[in-house]
């Protein structure tokens, strides 16, 4: 090791060992107020109200907290998958885009960002209740005899948080797009390939970064999603965030909601190591 | 909670100031015995129309008589649990839902009261608790839209809301619900306890189907005035403003289940003896008798109810009259087998 006024041995100054200062201040944030929470939740869920996983048995061991856990799963691959579809297009769109073009787009992906998540979902009730616009709408086109009841329920759901998770779909796949060398599109036809061929042979592998970026961040955010589901879900499609909720404020069963806290964790974490997995590592959320 | 509405999480950044305060203050803070009187008192409510009928009714004639102010804030029940467990008490007393202070009690969160200081002979049957009171009533009754359903066709009771053709509303909890279940089979009001869940997921069976189930108090008279829903069980608390402001609804309260809100101090909360005072002079008779004229919910003092117009008592839940025709909510049934009902309901609703 070098001495005290040494200037030779010590270690030259880096890039590297620079970021890795810069790591200090939000690791200890997280420390604090992330990681020593969270263990507390966790431990909370064994030790209370006696040692053991008695909490965990009350979980898996009845039918409707398993059918919970269940749903919220489903819910949060539907939406997922309904992003993406809508998504993907727009984003070519986008990405295809210049100048006031480009700016026009920009803002329709980014003007729902800055609407806050519950004037949203308010905002879907509206639409989805028996008086409301869609029923309106069906009504006089005579596409329904009667109004239909909707909401609360899972239609209402699926298009609500769709609706909220699509600009976190789109704006990976823009970034990845973006980023795709055009010259290798125009090889490809230089070289004769067709349109179809250029887009699944060319376009869409380079894109597939952005592709699984988008699907990690949405699926993720959908599995803890709270007040969507708690304004438009009924009992029929109970999510996992508004189970906890209530046995945490309204019953106070802490240790219970603990141990169902620590269970969608798991199963969010066991799902992520899947996921890397199946993209090996190209994630772009690592960094690759 | 939900009958009065706000239902935030935690507030970590109060939880902390608090904290900190309670650092601060168990180290340089005086002798319990020794202490002077505070100069403000902090007293957390539902918010909203009950905040402000509190305020003119109870905190303005205590600061009045004390010179003790009162700020007040959202009584968020994990809060209150959070902060008897870190030791860092702010609020002297908490208005909440009567069965959640139940639960509160039985999870050893609230202190015992002091009845030498509050005076409870006034007060009418089954409102006075060891470490909760009653401070007003409500009822969880039948409601209906006056557009949709033709005066004299609306239900009677529940068994004639279970027989009701058309849309319908409840609360989606084993709360209250329960107990208009076992009314509409035919259990009566005064047999309901100790409940029989099996009787009551069977007979809500009956109409599972056709129901909205609503969750916030905020919600239900929403969705009756907006014609959701026909008929719905609902809080008077919710339906009686829109009524007088001229919105299509109207309620009675045969069979009503009462229900309260309810007084407490948290354990552990800095200032005693002045939380017991306060809640003394909040169930005083001339207090209660101007808080029922802000709010429509029912005095706990019987001699209150001497002190009010004929009028006003007709929409009271605890005037005698009214009384006769509902049922209190056994909070204590619900403290001790809640957990039990709670996951037979949640099992029958989701299967």
């Amino acid at each position: 090791m070098a001495r005290p006024g040494d200037a030779a041995g010590r270690r030259p100054w880096t890039l590297h060992r620079g970021n890795a200062l810069l790591l200090v201040p939000p690791g200890l944030f997280l420390l604090v107020f992330f990681f020593w929470p969270l263990l507390r939740v966790m431990a909370r869920s064994v030790i209370e109200p006696e040692f053991g996983f008695e909490n965990y048995a009350r979980v898996f061991g009845s039918g409707p907290y398993v059918r919970v856990l269940w749903q919220t799963i489903e819910t949060a691959g539907i939406v997922t998958v309904l992003c993406l579809i809508l998504a993907y297009p727009l984003a070519y769109a986008v990405a295809r885009a210049e100048g006031t073009r480009l700016k026009l787009l920009m803002i329709f992906v980014l003007v729902p960002l800055w609407t806050s998540v519950v004037i949203r979902s308010y905002g879907w009730m509206i639409v989805f209740q028996r008086q409301g616009v869609l029923n309106d709408l069906l009504l006089s086109l005579g596409l329904t005899e009667t109004r239909l009841t909707l909401l609360p329920g899972s239609l209402a759901v699926h298009v609500g948080m769709v609706h909220i998770m699509l600009p976190f779909m789109i704006l990976p796949l823009i970034a990845s797009m973006r980023g795709i060398d055009h010259s290798l599109l125009r090889a490809a036809d230089v070289l004769g390939a067709p349109p179809h061929r250029r887009f699944l042979e060319v376009f869409l592998p380079l894109s597939l970064p952005g592709v699984s970026a988008g699907v990690a961040l949405v699926f993720m955010t959908s599995l803890g999603f709270f007040i969507t589901p708690a304004l438009l879900g009924g009992p029929q499609l109970m999510m996992a965030a508004v189970l906890i909720e209530e046995k945490a404020n309204v019953e106070l069963d802490w240790p219970f909601a603990s141990a169902l806290a620590t269970t969608l964790l798991l199963i969010t974490t066991a799902l992520y190591l899947v996921y890397l997995r199946l993209t090996r590592g190209a994630s772009p959320l690592l960094g690759r | 909670m939900s009958r009065m509405g706000n239902c935030g999480g935690v507030d970590r950044r109060t939880l902390i100031k608090s904290a900190a305060a309670a650092t601060v203050f168990g180290v340089v803070g005086a002798p319990r015995l020794a202490r002077a009187k505070p100069s403000q008192m902090v007293i957390s409510t539902g918010g909203g129309a009950l905040d402000d009928a509190y305020r003119a009714a109870y905190f303005e004639p205590w600061t009045a008589k004390t010179g003790i102010a009162i700020t007040t804030g959202p009584n968020t029940g994990a809060k209150l649990k959070a902060m008897v467990e870190q030791k860092a008490v702010e609020w002297d007393v908490s208005q909440q839902p009567a069965e959640l202070a139940a639960t509160m009690a039985k999870q050893g969160l609230l202190e015992p009261l002091d009845y030498s200081i509050i005076d409870k002979s006034p007060l009418i049957k089954g409102v006075a608790f060891d470490h909760f009171v009653m401070g007003d009533i409500a009822a969880y009754h039948i409601a209906w839209n006056t557009k949709l359903v033709k005066p004299g066709a609306e239900p009677k009771d529940w068994p004639g809301f279970w027989a009701f053709a058309g849309r319908r509303g409840l609360w989606k909890r084993p709360y209250q619900t329960m107990e208009v279940a076992l009314m509409a089979d035919g259990v009566d009001k005064d047999k309901l306890y100790p409940l029989d869940v099996d009787r009551a997921l069977k007979s809500l069976s009956k109409i599972k189907d056709g129901v909205y189930w609503w969750e916030r108090g905020a919600q239900v008279a929403q969705i009756l005035i907006d014609g959701e829903v026909e008929v719905t069980a609902a809080w008077n608390g919710r339906i009686y403003d829109p009524k007088k402001s001229g919105a299509p609804v109207d309620y009675h309260l045969n069979q009503a289940l009462l229900v309260a809100d309810a007084w407490v101090v948290p354990k552990g909360a800095p200032n005693k003896r002045e939380s017991m005072e306060f809640i003394a002079l909040a169930l005083a008779a001339e207090r209660q008798a101007a808080f029922a004229q802000k709010l429509p919910y029912g005095p706990v003092n019987g001699d209150a109810l001497k002190l009010l117009p004929k009028e006003t008592l007709a929409i009271l839940p605890s005037a005698e009259e009214n009384l006769k025709r509902s049922t209190f909510l056994d909070v204590n049934w619900w403290a001790e087998n809640g957990e039990r009902a709670e996951a037979a309901f949640s099992n029958w609703i989701t299967g």
